[in-house]
C-alpha cells in the first residue's frame, strides 16, 4: 500500500508506503541485489555479468507510475491521493567493495551523464513535478545495501524543503532582480573563509548558514538550473569538484565518510523557474570522528537546526585535507 | 515536464524488462571516452589567514 496523505498542519504531502517495511536489509555480500549476476551465482536485480552504470525501478517503491487507489477516502481536512511517481535505484558501478569517492573522475563524469539522462527522461513524464537525485551513504544514515548506489525519486509535487528554497530564490529575484544563489556565491567568494575549492566552473563551500558541521554545497558559478544545462567542460568541472570533496571527506577522519548527497535542480512541473540554480548539497552526520549529530528535539520537532560548530573552522579543517587538482 | 532533447550522447542505453514488469537500464560508455579536459585551475580563491589558522 502506498498513498499520499496531506499534512494540513505543515501543508505538505506525506508518502505512506507500508510495503517498504519488507525491503532487503543489509544482505550478505554473496546475496547483494546490486552486484552483477554471475554464472551459477545469486540472481541479482541486474542480469548482466558486468555494466558501467545501471538504473532500475525500485522493488520497494514509495511511488509508482500506476499506483493503487488509496486505502482511505479523502474526508474534511484529510486529503489523500494515489502515490504516483517513480522510484529508481542508480547503481554507480558493478564493483561491490568501493565507494563513489573511490571512482575515477572519468567514472564520476559517467555518472553525471546518467543522472542527466534520468533527469530529462523522468522530468518529461506527465505529472512529474520534481526529479530528486540523491545518495544515502553509510549505515548511520540508513542505507540497507552497501553496494555503491544512489536513488532517484520522481515526485508528483515539489518536495517541501526544495519548494522553500525555490520560493526564497523567487522572492529574491522579484525584489532585487538577481539570483539568490549567485548572490550567496559572490559573498562566499568575497569572504573566502568557507570556500573549500574552486575549479573552472564550480565552487565548493561550507555555507555561512550550514546546518551540519561538514555540510558542503558544490555550486555552479554560471547561473544554470539543471544538469541538462551543463556545457561539456562544466560537466568535467563538476566531476572533479565532487571527487575532491568526497576524497577530502574520507581523509578528514581516516574512514569512509557517511553522508546524504542531493542535487538541486529546476522543477519539471512546466512552470517558469529561471531563478533555480544548480547545486549539489552534501550532509555528513559526523560532527567528530566518533560523534554524530542527531536530529533531535529542536531539529525534528521544531525544525530549528542547532549547529554546534563554526562553518569557518570546519571549512579550514576540511580544506586542509582536500586533495589537489593534480592528486585526483 | 522537460523536453527530451537527447540523442548524441557518447554512451549506449539498453533497456530490459524484468518478469515483474520493472525496467532496467544499462548505460555503457566506450573505452575511448574523451579524456579529462586540461588546464583546470587548482584554486582561484585564496583562503584567508584566519581560515588557515582555523
Amino acid at each position: 500500500m502506498a498513498e499520499l496523505r496531506w499534512h494540513p498542519l505543515l501543508r505538505e504531502w506525506v508518502v505512506t508506503a507500508t510495503q517498504r517495511q519488507d525491503r532487503t536489509f543489509l544482505p550478505p555480500r554473496d546475496f547483494c541485489p546490486l552486484c552483477p549476476t554471475r554464472p551459477g551465482g545469486f540472481h541479482s536485480e541486474l542480469s548482466r555479468p558486468a555494466y558501467d552504470v545501471a538504473v532500475f525501478e525500485n522493488r520497494f517503491p514509495s511511488m509508482r507510475l500506476m499506483p493503487p487507489e488509496p486505502e482511505v477516502e479523502p474526508q474534511g481536512v484529510f486529503d489523500v491521493r494515489p502515490a504516483r511517481g517513480v522510484c529508481e535505484v542508480v547503481v554507480f558501478t558493478s564493483e561491490h567493495d568501493t565507494t563513489l569517492a573511490q571512482q575515477s573522475v572519468e567514472h564520476i563524469h559517467r555518472l553525471i551523464q546518467v543522472w542527466t539522462h534520468r533527469y530529462v527522461e523522468l522530468g518529461a513524464l506527465p505529472g512529474i513535478e520534481y526529479v530528486f537525485i540523491f545518495e544515502n551513504k553509510g549505515e548511520v544514515v540508513g542505507v540497507t545495501l552497501h553496494h555503491p548506489h544512489g536513488q532517484i525519486y520522481a515526485y508528483p509535487f515539489i518536495p517541501p524543503l526544495i519548494a522553500r528554497e525555490l520560493d526564497s530564490a523567487r522572492v529574491h529575484r522579484e525584489s532585487t532582480g538577481r539570483c539568490l544563489q549567485c548572490d550567496v556565491l559572490e559573498q562566499e567568494r568575497s569572504d573566502a573563509r568557507r570556500v573549500l575549492l574552486e575549479n573552472a566552473h564550480f565552487t565548493a563551500v561550507i555555507p555561512f548558514y550550514a546546518r551540519w558541521p561538514y555540510e558542503v554545497h558544490i555550486v555552479a558559478r554560471r547561473h544554470l538550473g539543471a544538469l541538462s544545462d551543463l556545457a561539456p567542460d562544466e560537466g568535467w568541472s563538476l566531476a572533479r569538484a565532487l571527487k575532491r570533496v568526497l576524497v577530502g571527506y574520507d581523509q578528514l577522519f581516516g574512514f569512509s565518510m557517511p553522508y546524504i548527497l542531493s542535487l538541486r535542480q529546476t522543477p519539471t512541473d512546466g512552470g517558469v523557474h529561471d531563478y533555480a540554480h544548480f547545486a549539489i548539497q552534501i550532509y555528513p552526520p559526523h560532527r567528530t570522528a566518533t560523534k554524530l549529530k542527531y536530529l533531535a528535539g529542536s531539529e525534528t520537532a521544531a525544525g530549528a537546526f542547532i549547529n554546534d560548530s563554526l562553518p569557518e573552522e570546519k571549512a579550514a579543517e576540511l580544506r586542509a585535507v582536500l586533495p589537489t587538482e593534480e592528486e585526483i | 515536464m522537460v523536453e527530451d532533447v537527447r540523442g548524441s550522447e557518447p554512451y549506449t542505453v539498453e533497456r530490459e524488462t524484468k518478469e515483474d514488469g520493472r525496467y532496467v537500464i544499462y548505460f555503457t560508455f566506450p573505452d575511448d571516452s574523451p579524456d579529462r579536459l586540461p588546464d583546470e585551475p587548482s584554486e582561484t580563491v585564496a583562503p584567508t589567514e584566519d581560515a588557515e589558522r582555523g
